[in-house]
């Protein structure tokens, strides 16, 4: 019956083409939302991922990305001092905001020179991935920074009368739009010190336990070590949590979109196949009675929905690129997406087939309904 | 000689509402035997309709018996009905009733889609025996056509293929001339004889008294057959 589905489908070429254009568009604002929200939680992944295996020390909750806590140096240098902490690899940093134009600003984070391994551990840089024995106004920027910054490395420019030294720009952490650590400038703790006007202070600590100490006793023994009502040490999945509720609000309104666009996908076959159904009656009562089976008949149905479904669902996914690209370019970035991710061809393969199926099984049900002595002397 | 149809008694009832019904059959009793060709004759509301679809399989009777090729089909199920409908009858319809989407060959191939799976042949034997049975009505040259682009005659010939294709019984013939100019109805009627003397069973229910010659005629009043 699949050949037979082919042949009507091209026999009622107009309105098969427009209910094909119909799923396609579906299909594309599916695979779009469906980006933007793998995008959104890459982005997030990838933030959490500059802290894996690693504690961070924080005034005042698990506010990942740290920003909004204020904490002594003494009290960092106590942190850091801790027997459980690997002094190596761990940092205090001191994050505020650097303006970029009248309007926007990015991130400055200052770190500890030559402890740069604790937050920039497994990222690639290109020029030097460490501040140490470099100039203080040396400073290794986010991909994202230095395409704001039109600065690549080697360059200088200044900001806010500061001249700032590029020695190392960081490699893009997820496929889609930038991250945190893509939009940051890394400078000397001094340096942000300096041009934040706050000496003896630091926003958190990031710390790598020492050998042989395990992340959980780490994170009891330093919380045991500092009053828990003001300091809190959180893990990576701490910070995805919080990093996720964030956006939770984001996700279900995303998520409302696309239930919202099945269901008018969904009722477009369904009404087309219908349409369809009653188009046919004659020939479904012919069929019938030259001993076609209702299950056949149902099949027909079910066989032409899927395969406008398919074919909407085809182009949809070829389509899905070219468009995201055009919203990040209209949402204003610079770098763009060349693959979609499995996880998003298969839920548009999975979306495809069950409104394919499911939009087809009513006039399906209904074709199977016909009365062939009725249909044959239907005009 | 075996009957390809012997119906006993048969009785159709239709409710119509508001509790009035309608007997469309009053106990009528046919016999056809293999090899015999049919006129089924009477005017309109005699109970050709209801005949024809007791006989086509594709009704049951409300009272009495219907034998097709030997097999009860009064009591038959649904799906009893529709194997019987693809395996032992070929329709031919007043308005052709060809599949639009699908070319000449592929009308005629349907109907053995919808065999039983013992029955079944490949797709291979399938296209040969729809082009053997569009040889038989002469239009082989049309083959991938589709119906659109045929005249109501060369239609017609389209559905006696289709209906000769899985070997039928017998042949259920409803107003083959109906839609036909007087040339296409010799045509199509010389078709059906030509078809009959190799065989096969034709039953044709008209009312055009032009078209039954050598043909056995059975008229039908009133809901049951009158005498011969």
């Amino acid at each position: 019956m699949l050949d037979i589905a082919f042949k009507d489908l091209k026999s009622k070429k107009s309105r098969t083409t427009m209910v094909i254009i119909g799923v396609m568009t579906c299909v594309l604002l599916i695979g779009v939302i469906g980006y933007i929200t793998y995008d959104l939680q890459e982005s997030i992944q990838a933030d959490a991922n500059s802290i894996a295996g690693k504690l961070v020390f924080e005034k005042y909750g698990t506010g990942y990305p740290p920003s909004g806590s204020i904490i002594s140096e003494n009290v960092s240098d106590q942190v850091l001092a801790n027997s459980v902490v690997n002094p190596d690899k761990s940092t205090a940093l001191l994050s505020t905001a650097l303006p970029l134009n009248s309007t926007t600003s990015v991130g400055i984070v200052g770190i500890t020179q030559g402890k740069e391994r604790a937050l920039i551990n497994n990222i690639k840089v290109n020029g030097k991935n460490s501040l140490l024995g470099q100039s203080n106004n040396s400073v290794i920027l986010g991909s994202q920074a230095a395409i704001n910054y039109n600065v690549t490395v080697g360059d200088t420019f200044t900001v806010d009368n500061q001249q700032l030294k590029v020695i190392g720009v960081m490699q893009k952490q997820s496929i889609g739009s930038a991250t945190s650590l893509d939009s940051t400038v890394f400078a000397s703790l001094q340096f942000v010190q300096n041009i934040s006007q706050s000496p003896g202070v630091v926003t958190a600590d990031i710390i790598t336990p020492n050998n042989g100490v395990s992340l959980q006793d780490a994170q009891n023994t330093l919380q045991n070590s500092f009053n828990s009502s003001l300091y809190t040490v959180y893990t990576q999945q701490d910070a995805l949590q919080v990093l996720n509720s964030n956006e939770n609000a984001s996700y279900v309104f995303l998520d409302l979109i696309i239930a919202m666009i099945l269901i008018v996908s969904a009722i477009l076959i369904m009404v087309v196949m219908m349409m369809s159904v009653k188009e046919k009656t004659k020939d479904i009562g012919t069929m019938r009675a030259l001993g076609t089976s209702r299950m056949r008949i149902m099949l027909l149905i079910i066989y032409e929905s899927l395969i406008i479904s398919c074919i909407g669902g085809i182009i949809g996914l070829i389509l899905i690129i070219p468009l995201y690209n055009l919203f990040l370019l209209l949402a204003g970035s610079t770098s763009f997406s060349y693959t979609i991710p499995l996880s998003i061809v298969l839920e548009i393969a999975v979306v495809v087939i069950v409104i394919g199926t499911f939009s087809g099984l009513i006039p399906a049900y209904q074709a199977t309904r016909i009365s062939p002595i009725e249909a044959l002397r239907y005009e | 000689m075996t009957n390809v149809v012997l119906g006993k008694e048969l009785w159709k009832r239709y409710n119509i509402g508001e509790g009035i019904q309608v007997h469309a059959l009053r106990g009528l009793n046919i016999t056809v035997d293999e090899g015999e060709f049919i006129s089924i004759m009477g005017p309109s509301g005699s109970g050709k309709s209801t005949l024809l679809n007791l006989i086509g399989a594709l009704d049951n009777p409300t009272k009495g018996e219907l034998f097709i090729d030997g097999e009860k089909i009064s009591s038959m199920s649904e799906s009893e009905l529709t194997k019987m409908r693809a395996e032992k009858i070929g329709f031919i319809f007043q308005t052709f009733n060809l599949l639009p989407a699908l070319t000449v060959r592929d009308n005629v191939e349907f109907p053995m889609r919808n065999l039983s799976r013992d029955k079944k042949v490949d797709k291979i034997s399938r296209i040969k025996r729809a082009e053997e049975c569009l040889e038989i009505v002469d239009l082989g040259h049309r083959m991938d056509y589709l119906p659109a682009k045929l005249s109501g005659g060369e239609r017609q010939r389209v559905a006696i293929a289709r209906a000769l294709v899985n070997h039928p019984k017998f042949i259920l013939a409803d107003e083959p001339t109906g839609n036909l100019d007087s040339e296409a109805s010799d045509n199509i009627i010389k078709l059906l004889h030509h078809i009959n003397n190799e065989g096969t069973t034709v039953i044709m229910v008209t009312h055009d008294k032009e078209i039954i010659n050598n043909t056995r005629i059975l008229k039908i009043r009133d809901g049951v057959i009158e005498p011969e």
